[in-house]
């Protein structure tokens, strides 16, 4: 009896993957259509099937050293296809949420960010806090003459702030990821491929996982829904040009000494990369937004996480776009506003991405290296 | 013109509606007792669903026997007047008195037949052959099986006004074939009804993961029957249908439609049994032949459990738990691979067979409301018994899927039902 098992389940974690959209999770019969459907499920211990009895029986340990769960891009073949209608892809999506609060640092931070009564309270705070700083340095009116942001928020404002933020974000990740990749390392598939040099390791498993993640190829494999390739596609690729917009301008700043280079001439290069950045996020979170009002709820349903996420991003584009065409048709109050509104959404993007769900990016590129690093992946 | 007449049978009388294994045992039942009853039937042949069956489980017989003792006790029975190629129109009235219109299309053969076949020799058109469900042609003017009861030919609309039908009516010399025949309507009056319209076969094709529409070797359990019957399209040798080739490795993917919310939500009851039973014929006819059964769970109640026992004790007979949910073609071999992650192992196999058997369960006929009765039917279309509805009762796959034996018990029951509705004072 030496491959005996004691099962400890936990009954809280159950009744929180309940909360997190897995409300479903205990109709399912194993019968293993999902794992069967799943196109990107590997032939040996398959997933879905298996998170769904371990998602019943509270194996909370198993599920959070669990990579598969990461390994799910939740095109919803299996819950088309599922008979119970246990909608496994909705269960492990409620999962990998279950998984990263429970893996940020600080934790009380997580909570915060999943329940809608905390909303106020995480967008209340960079409000304060930015009219306090802008209260303090004398900032707090809306500036005479030619609408110049930086009249009104200065670099030496908000940039701290940022950077800080920036620190603390990245501190919290390498926190959370630490303790995810041990978790793994322990679980059900632990790694094959020990002592490997860091240059090896990343040349084998994590350029290949990256350059996969940038084309987008496991999107590709899945049968369902090719617009939610499409809308991902567009969105991770405005945030990149985005964030190239924003090193640019960074480093124009702070090291080439252009402190007063913005706003840049509406010809120069960067700026029609943040325009496309901007007007490729939007379509993007429009065919997301109509793809969920238009999905069949028995299939599949969004959680206050996903809404509240891409709600975010899409206000943050729309009121980036906004401050931009406000400033050119030159209507001061208006532009100053909004341009403080985008501020305080782009600081919740940020500042909070470690417990939203902004933190699949980073979860599940671990966990794919990781899938790639233990022979996982399929 | 419609011919109308009136039923010998006018006065107290029973209604049943489907000549299946249930109809016709609520009808002798009721008629032994000295009840009058009228047995209508949609096809040239009574017997339903059972005359395909090639063996029933878990005695492995055929039910030609029991068939022809019950055509046997009708034939003899003058209490029961049955009409073929008969579907009930309107029912009007209340439990004890009820006006029924039943409609009889016209089969162009009448009972001057001797079953001789001469009309069929000389007809050259052919049509597709319902009782093989389709898996053969037959000629335009059959005999829908070789023990249909009545034995009789029919001739099927398909050629009336051609040349076809007017070589048939040469052929015969009993002056059997009547090619003016009209449709018929007759009026009768009955105290009771049983609804006894039986099942189909859910449509596979919808099912659109296991592969029926792609694959030639993809079949279903009520296909196979046919193929393992003496008196199917193959003479009873169980022959794959892309080249012919003896089924040596066979495969039954269990609760294909059933059990699933976007199918059939509720367990169909009888296709564990069949399929561990074909698995059996099989396994019996080709000795060397391996048979595998992928389930979800496998349901065999009661005494049914000793068969599954059996069944399990043969080594050349795999029971997989897990549910195939993806089937497709070898392209060089036409060979299905069925995809299933087995539960216990969990590892995904992808098995190749000569044969793919999809285990698809029961549609009552009710469904839809097709029947012209008032009756109370749950969301799948089975009848519920309704206290507020007294008079009309349901036995069979009308009422829930349930396999030939207990379908013969509860026509039964309802033939007692229905005498009370009819004779209670």
């Amino acid at each position: 009896m030496a491959d005996r098992q004691l099962i400890e389940p936990d009954l809280d974690f159950v009744k929180k993957v309940i909360g997190f959209g897995g409300e479903t999770l205990k109709k399912c019969f194993q019968c293993a259509t999902c794992s069967v459907v799943c196109n990107l499920s590997p032939d040996n211990e398959p997933f879905p099937r298996k998170e769904m009895i371990w998602a019943q029986w509270g194996l909370k340990d198993k599920l959070l050293k669990d990579p598969d769960i990461w390994l799910c891009h939740q095109c919803n073949d299996c819950s088309v296809y599922c008979p119970r209608g246990a909608k496994p892809g909705d269960v492990l999506a409620a999962i990998r949420n279950y998984s990263f609060m429970h893996f940020s640092f600080p934790s009380f931070m997580g909570k915060l960010l999943s329940e809608g009564k905390y909303l106020p309270l995480l967008l209340g705070f960079p409000i304060v806090l930015l009219l306090f700083l802008l209260g303090v340095t004398g900032h707090l009116n809306i500036p005479e003459g030619e609408i110049v942001f930086e009249k009104f928020v200065p670099h030496y404002i908000v940039d701290p702030v940022f950077i800080l933020v920036s620190i603390f974000v990245a501190i919290s990740l390498a926190i959370g990821v630490t303790r995810f990749w041990k978790g793994m390392s322990e679980g059900v598939f632990p790694s094959a491929s020990k002592g490997l040099s860091i240059g090896d390791f990343v040349k084998s498993h994590v350029i290949p996982t990256l350059v996969d993640i940038v084309k987008h190829s496991k999107f590709m494999d899945c049968d369902r829904n090719r617009f939610r390739y499409l809308a991902h596609l567009l969105i991770f690729y405005s945030f990149a040009a985005l964030a190239v917009v924003t090193g640019v301008v960074f480093f124009g700043i702070y090291f080439l000494g252009l402190e007063h280079m913005l706003p840049l001439a509406q010809w120069n290069p960067v700026k029609l990369l943040a325009n496309l950045g901007a007007i490729a996020l939007i379509t993007g979170c429009t065919i997301v937004i109509s793809n969920r009002l238009k999905e069949d709820e028995a299939k599949s349903k969004s959680t206050y996480l996903d809404w509240v996420f891409i709600i975010i991003v899409y206000l943050v584009a729309i009121s980036g776009l906004l401050t931009e065409i406000v400033r050119l048709v030159n209507i001061p109050v208006l532009a100053y506003s909004i341009y403080f509104i985008h501020l305080v959404l782009v600081f919740y993007l940020i500042a909070y991405l470690p417990f939203s769900k902004f933190a699949h990016m980073i979860y599940r590129t671990v966990a794919l290296v990781y899938a790639s690093y233990s022979g996982r992946e399929k | 013109m419609a011919d109308t007449r009136d039923s010998i049978s006018n006065g107290k009388a029973i209604l049943v509606i489907g000549g299946g294994i249930s109809g016709i045992t609520t009808a002798i039942e009721a008629a032994e007792t000295g009840c009058k009853v009228v047995l209508v039937e949609k096809e040239p042949f009574l017997g339903g669903r059972v005359t395909r069956l090639n063996k029933y489980y878990t005695k492995l017989c055929p039910p030609s026997c029991g068939l022809e003792i019950n055509f046997r006790r009708i034939k003899k029975n003058p209490n029961i007047e049955y009409y073929t190629l008969a579907e009930v129109e309107s029912v009007s009235g209340e439990e004890g008195n009820y006006d029924v219109v039943i409609k009889v299309n016209p089969r162009y053969v009448n009972e001057n037949c001797t079953a001789c076949g001469k009309c069929s020799e000389v007809c050259t058109t052919e049509i597709s052959d319902d009782f093989n469900l389709g898996m053969n042609k037959t000629k335009a003017a059959f005999i829908p099986y070789n023990m249909a009861f009545p034995s009789r030919y029919v001739i099927s609309p398909e050629i009336i006004g051609t040349d076809e039908a007017k070589k048939c009516l040469d052929a015969c010399k009993y002056n059997a074939v009547d090619l003016d025949m009209q449709p018929e309507t007759v009026n009768v009056n009955v105290g009771g009804i049983v609804v006894t319209t039986g099942w189909q076969p859910y449509d596979p094709a919808k099912i659109d993961n296991l592969g029926f529409k792609e694959c030639e070797n993809v079949i279903t359990n009520v296909m196979m029957e046919r193929l393992a019957s003496p008196n199917g399209p193959t003479e009873g040798k169980i022959l794959r249908p892309s080249d012919g080739k003896e089924v040596e490795n066979i495969i039954f993917a269990q609760c294909a439609g059933s059990r699933d919310e976007n199918h059939l939500p509720y367990c169909s009851g009888v296709c564990c049994l069949a399929s561990l039973k074909q698995a059996t014929y099989v396994r019996e006819q080709y000795p060397d032949s391996k048979a595998t059964i992928f389930y979800i769970d496998l349901r065999a109640l009661g005494r049914f459990e000793e068969f599954l026992t059996r069944v399990e004790s043969d080594e050349n007979v795999s029971l997989i738990k897990g549910k195939v949910a993806r089937v497709k073609e070898d392209p060089a071999t036409k060979d299905p691979v069925v995809e299933v992650e087995d539960t216990l192992s969990g590892k995904k196999i992808k098995a190749q067979a000569d044969l793919v058997v999809l285990a698809t369960g029961i549609v009552p006929n009710t469904l839809g409301g097709s029947i012209p009765v008032d009756i109370t039917c749950d969301d799948f279309g089975f009848v519920v018994s309704d206290p507020a509805k007294t008079g009309v009762y349901a036995a069979g796959c009308a009422k829930r899927p349930t396999g030939v034996a207990q379908s013969v018990q509860d026509a039964t029951g309802a033939a007692l039902k229905a005498i009370q509705s009819t004779l209670r004072r």
